[in-house]
C-alpha cells in the first residue's frame, strides 16, 4: 500500500492501541511505537523503549513523525496522583515532545467520562487531559470513547463470564454506548491525516444504536451472543460502593472495581452526543453490534476464557 | 383464566411497538417471516412479554415458537 507517512503511537501494547497498530499498518502508516518493555518486531512498526514519565523517550518517538496518535491512559490508579500523572502530566510531557519536534497533527483518545469530571477522578483527570490538547495551539482532535469491547478485551470480558453462568450483575440502572474495537480503531485511523472537518473537534462516536442501550439489555445482547438467556439483577448503588471497597480491601491496588470507578458506573447516561459524531464522510461504524459480540465470545472461546 | 381472545389481544398489544411495517397479525403471523424480527427484536420482545406475564421463557422455548398463535399458546401454558 502506499505510503502515508510516519504516525507516534502511545498506547500500543493496550486493547484499543495494539487494534489501533495493526490497522494503522493496514492502512500504509510507517509506525513509531512507544512501549515500556521489548516488543517481538512487526513490519511496519518501529518499538521505541520508554514511557510518558520520560521525556527524552518521548523525544525519540517523536523523530521524524508527522502524526501523534495518543492512546495511552491511565484508566485505574490506586490514588488521584495516579491518574494525574499518566492522564494529565503525561499528555502535557507528549504535546511538549509534539512541539519540540515540528509535529502539527495531534489525536487525542480521551473517554466519555470526561464529560462529567466532578463524577471521578478518572474523568477529571481525561477532562484536565483534553484541556491540555485544546488549548495546545496545535492541529488536534479529540476523540471521546464510549464502552469498548472486543477481542483482546478483559474489562467487558467480565460480564461475558458472568452472562456465561446465566446471570449479570449490573449498576444501577441507566443506559451507555458501545462501540466495537475494530470500528473504534478504523476511526483513529480516518482521524489521522489532517482534515479540514476533524481540526480542533471533539468527537463522540458509538455502533450506531440510537439511544444507546439500557444495561440489562447490553447484558442480554450478550447472553443472546453466547446463546443462553441470562437474568439481570442491578445492584443498588450502596451495594455497588460496598463491593467496590471490598475488591479495594482484597485485591489493593490491583482491584478492577474501584470506589471512584463505582461513581462514574453509577451515573445513569453514558450515551453519546450525537451532535458530536465525526462527519459521515469520514467513518460509519461498520461493526453490527450482535454481529461483534459474538465474534468476541468465539474469542474468548478459542483463547479458554470462557 | 384468560381465554385465548383476550391472551391474542394483549400480545398484539405488545408486539406493536415492534410491528414497524404494521403488518396485520394473525395466529399464522411469523415473527421472523412476517414481522421480519432480527435476533435483537426477539430478544427485546421476549424481555417485555417475560416482564408483563411475570414468566420465564427458555431459549429452547423461543426456538419452537415461529408464529403468533405458538405464542399465544406458549403464554397461555406458562400463565395457566
Amino acid at each position: 500500500m502506499a505510503g502515508k507517512g510516519v504516525v507516534a503511537l502511545t498506547g500500543a501494547t493496550g486493547f484499543v492501541g495494539g487494534a489501533t497498530l495493526h490497522q494503522l499498518v493496514e492502512a500504509g502508516w510507517q509506525v513509531r511505537a512507544l512501549t515500556r518493555r521489548s516488543q517481538p518486531a512487526k513490519p511496519g512498526v518501529t518499538w521505541v523503549e520508554g514511557a510518558l514519565d520520560r521525556p527524552e523517550s518521548l523525544a525519540q518517538l517523536c523523530e521524524g513523525a508527522d502524526a501523534i496518535l495518543h492512546i495511552a491512559g491511565v484508566v485505574n490508579a490506586p490514588d488521584a496522583a495516579g491518574f494525574e500523572a499518566g492522564n494529565v502530566t503525561g499528555t502535557a510531557q507528549l504535546l511538549s515532545a509534539a512541539k519540540e519536534s515540528g509535529i502539527r497533527r495531534f489525536v487525542h483518545v480521551s473517554s466519555l467520562s470526561a464529560r462529567e469530571p466532578k463524577l471521578s477522578v478518572y474523568g477529571s483527570s481525561k477532562a484536565k487531559g483534553e484541556k491540555l490538547v485544546a488549548t495546545s495551539m496545535l492541529d488536534w482532535t479529540i476523540l471521546r470513547p464510549p464502552g469498548v469491547y472486543g477481542p483482546g478485551d478483559t474489562e467487558v470480558f467480565e460480564m461475558f463470564k458472568m452472562a456465561a453462568k446465566g446471570f449479570c450483575l449490573l449498576p444501577p440502572a441507566g443506559k451507555g454506548s458501545w462501540i466495537h474495537v475494530d470500528d473504534l480503531a478504523r476511526l483513529l485511523v480516518a482521524l489521522l491525516p489532517a482534515h479540514e472537518d476533524a481540526t480542533a473537534q471533539t468527537f463522540e462516536a458509538d455502533d450506531g444504536e440510537p439511544g444507546g442501550w439500557e444495561h440489562g439489555r447490553f447484558a442480554r445482547a450478550i447472553g443472546l451472543a453466547l446463546g443462553r438467556r441470562i437474568a439481570t439483577i442491578s445492584a443498588p448503588r450502596p451495594l455497588l460502593f460496598a463491593a467496590a471497597w471490598g475488591d479495594r480491601l482484597v485485591r489493593g491496588a490491583k482491584a478492577k472495581l474501584t470506589p471512584d470507578r463505582a461513581s462514574y458506573m453509577s451515573h445513569s447516561d453514558w450515551v453519546i452526543d450525537r451532535e458530536a459524531a465525526p462527519p459521515a464522510a469520514l467513518w460509519q461504524p461498520q461493526v453490527a453490534t450482535l454481529d461483534g459480540l459474538k465474534a468476541t465470545a468465539r474469542w474468548y472461546k478459542a483463547q479458554g476464557w470462557l | 383464566m384468560t381465554n385465548r381472545s383476550e391472551m391474542f389481544d394483549k400480545l398484539k398489544e405488545l408486539i406493536a411497538p415492534f410491528n414497524k411495517k404494521g403488518v396485520e397479525l394473525s395466529d399464522a403471523t411469523t415473527f421472523a417471516g412476517d414481522l421480519e424480527w432480527d435476533s435483537l427484536t426477539v430478544m427485546d420482545f421476549v424481555a417485555e412479554v417475560e416482564d408483563s406475564f411475570d414468566i420465564v421463557i427458555t431459549m429452547n422455548m423461543q426456538a419452537e415458537i415461529e408464529n403468533v398463535g405458538q405464542l399465544v399458546d406458549a403464554v397461555l401454558k406458562l400463565t395457566d
